[in-house]
């Protein structure tokens, strides 16, 4: 289950992916990397991350295809309370649309399975702290 | 041959009926002169015993008369004479018929008074005879007559008609099995070797139908088999990127596990040599995934401004070893061209062209490629326009193929899939250019014009 901690004001990424091993393999490296992580299985547990915490994430990771609503829908519904927030697409089926849905959505960036692990870690880095930075300015 | 019996058999019915008739009505007549001409002899006999007899009843009466009629009567074999004494004789002379005798009762006058009749009679078997045997004459001559008839003509009927015939039903048999080779036409000229010429004409008439209706069929079996073909390879090409797509998530698990043991077993050689090769391994695969999905997906085309020249260039570079393995000589001139293109698309274009033109060479030959600019009425409007010419000087293109050249899965190779031009033809269409075949001395010449669509700000090369 995830910890839904509504009184635990530490930014988190959002680490939104329906396959297990898959998810528990980005959770693990991005932990490693030293980020604080919640994750979620499908699109409802990720839009109740997403819409039932007081604060958005810092950055959210997510895949395209999975159940429930998909990282599309996630990312749009994500963009109606924050627009800034970086948005990493990670997705076996990068193709012209998707693309273009997700520059229209504001993605950050787009990524091809297979990945290279070690470049999305680098991207949350970058964005993650970019972000987190920018949050201290404003407060 | 039916048909000959019958008109056989007509004709000589026809000649029976005329020759019977025609002896029937000359008997008769015979017969009927013949009775006249007795009568007429009876007559004259009657006329010269008449005084001789008057002059014997003067001088002793009926009897004397009967003594001198019996006496000439025996003188005479052919005609019967007798006296009737009568008392009321006829006052003239008549004749009785009868199946048996003709007879010509003539009155006898002795100085004024009638005193008998003389009968001069002769019987009518010599008619009855010459009757019958007018009437086997008759049946000879026509029997014979028909007999021959009957034989010319039916011998006539096999030679002009029956074997005509014959030969016309065997030939529409023959039609009505497939075969259309003609038939030999006899040098006689009748409505029959009428008929048997316009069964030959017939017979090619639908060998040419036939013919095109095989090579109708036989262009759509190829063409079925080139869909289908086509059909399978997108199938497999779908499969394959799906297999891809699935393939991602699990190896970028494994790859990055991998990874992990590789830094967990730092102590255990052993343990990160075997992580190092799954590693490895697992990169080869993902390499593999990575191209095959690149090839499955349909590139957006992205225009940019190229240097055109370079771009042919470019691709005689690639397609040199194919030229020099065919003893092509590949020739790239023309001036340098600037155009706003999708680098890609239109290169796959140009190759197209130029490998179907180094094909089209049957053994050695030269093929070049030509950049210009030109200034045409293009889509009805004069403009600018980029071109590119590829001529080769071959055996060029047949002018029955000019109009399908462009066609998918038109292809007069062997091994060609047909599709080469037509790609390329699609590929300048979606720039909203042309690429057409054009006339040449030698050889065939295509010709891509791709308008100008460069944006205003076009950079000058400083």
């Amino acid at each position: 289950m995830i910890p839904l901690a509504d009184d635990d004001p530490k930014p988190c990424v959002l680490v939104v992916e329906d396959d297990d091993d898959m998810r528990s393999l980005l959770v693990e490296a991005l932990q490693g990397d030293g980020h604080y992580i919640e994750f979620a299985a499908d699109g409802h547990e990720a839009l109740r991350v997403i819409e039932e915490r007081l604060d958005v994430p810092l950055l959210l990771l997510t895949d395209v295809r999975m159940p429930g609503p998909d990282g599309m829908e996630v990312l749009r519904r994500l963009r109606l309370r924050s627009p800034h927030v970086p948005v990493l697409v990670l997705s076996a089926f990068v193709d012209d649309a998707l693309l273009a849905r997700a520059t229209e959505l504001g993605a950050t960036a787009v990524f091809s399975k297979p990945a290279d692990l070690d470049d999305v870690r680098s991207a949350v880095l970058i964005f993650a702290s970019a972000a987190a930075s920018r949050r201290k300015t404003q407060k | 041959m039916r048909l000959t019996v019958r008109l056989v058999l007509l004709v000589t019915a026809c000649i029976c009926l005329v020759l019977a008739l025609h002896a029937v009505t000359e008997v008769r007549r015979d017969l009927e002169q013949f009775a006249a001409d007795i009568e007429f002899d009876h007559h004259a006999v009657a006329q010269a015993l008449r005084p001789l007899l008057a002059d014997a009843h003067a001088r002793g009466g009926d009897a004397l008369v009967h003594a001198f009629v019996d006496e000439t009567a025996e003188q005479h074999t052919r005609v019967g004479l007798e006296f009737h004494p009568s008392g009321a004789p006829a006052i003239r002379e008549y004749h009785v018929r009868t199946d048996q005798k003709i007879s010509t009762f003539t009155p006898l006058v002795d100085r004024g008074i009638p005193f008998g009749m003389l009968e001069v009679y002769e019987a009518l078997d010599a008619e009855r005879a010459y009757a019958r045997e007018s009437a086997v004459r008759i049946f000879w001559t026509t029997a014979v007559l028909v007999g021959l008839t009957g034989l010319s003509s039916a011998l006539m009927g096999t030679w002009l008609v029956g074997r005509p015939v014959a030969r016309l039903v065997a030939h529409a048999e023959r039609l009505g099995r497939g075969d259309f080779a003609p038939t030999r036409i006899s040098r006689r000229e009748d409505e029959l070797t009428q008929l048997q010429r316009a069964m030959n004409t017939l017979g090619v008439r639908l060998l040419e139908t036939r013919d095109a209706l095989e090579r109708e069929s036989d262009a759509r079996g190829a063409q079925y088999l080139a869909l289908q073909h086509a059909d399978r390879l997108a199938t497999l090409g779908r499969l394959a990127a799906e297999v891809a797509h699935e393939l991602g998530t699990p190896l970028t698990i494994i790859a990055n596990r991998a990874q992990f043991v590789q830094k967990d077993a730092a102590s255990n050689e052993h343990a990160r040599e075997q992580a190092r090769s799954i590693a490895q391994q697992v990169e080869k695969i993902t390499t593999i995934v990575r191209r095959t999905l690149k090839f499955a997906r349909p590139s957006a085309p992205s225009i940019e401004e190229v240097q055109l020249d370079v771009l042919c260039r470019q691709c005689a570079a690639l397609l040199g070893p194919l030229a020099r393995e065919r003893g092509v000589v590949l020739v790239v001139q023309g001036q340098p061209l600037l155009a706003r293109v999708d680098s890609i698309q239109i290169e796959q274009a140009i190759t197209n062209l130029v490998i179907n033109a180094i094909e089209a060479l049957p053994r050695e030959g030269r093929v070049t490629v030509e950049t210009s600019e030109r200034v045409e009425t293009f889509e009805g409007a004069s403009q600018r326009l980029a071109c590119i010419e590829v001529s080769d000087d071959g055996p060029g293109v047949p002018q029955e193929f000019a109009g399908r050249l462009f066609a998918p899965f038109f292809t007069t190779k062997q091994s060609g899939s047909g599709l080469g031009l037509a790609i390329a033809s699609q590929l300048v269409r979606d720039h909203g250019g042309q690429l057409t075949l054009e006339p040449s001395e030698r050889g065939a010449r295509f010709v891509l014009r791709l308008p100008d669509r460069t944006t205003p700000t076009k950079k000058e090369p400083s």
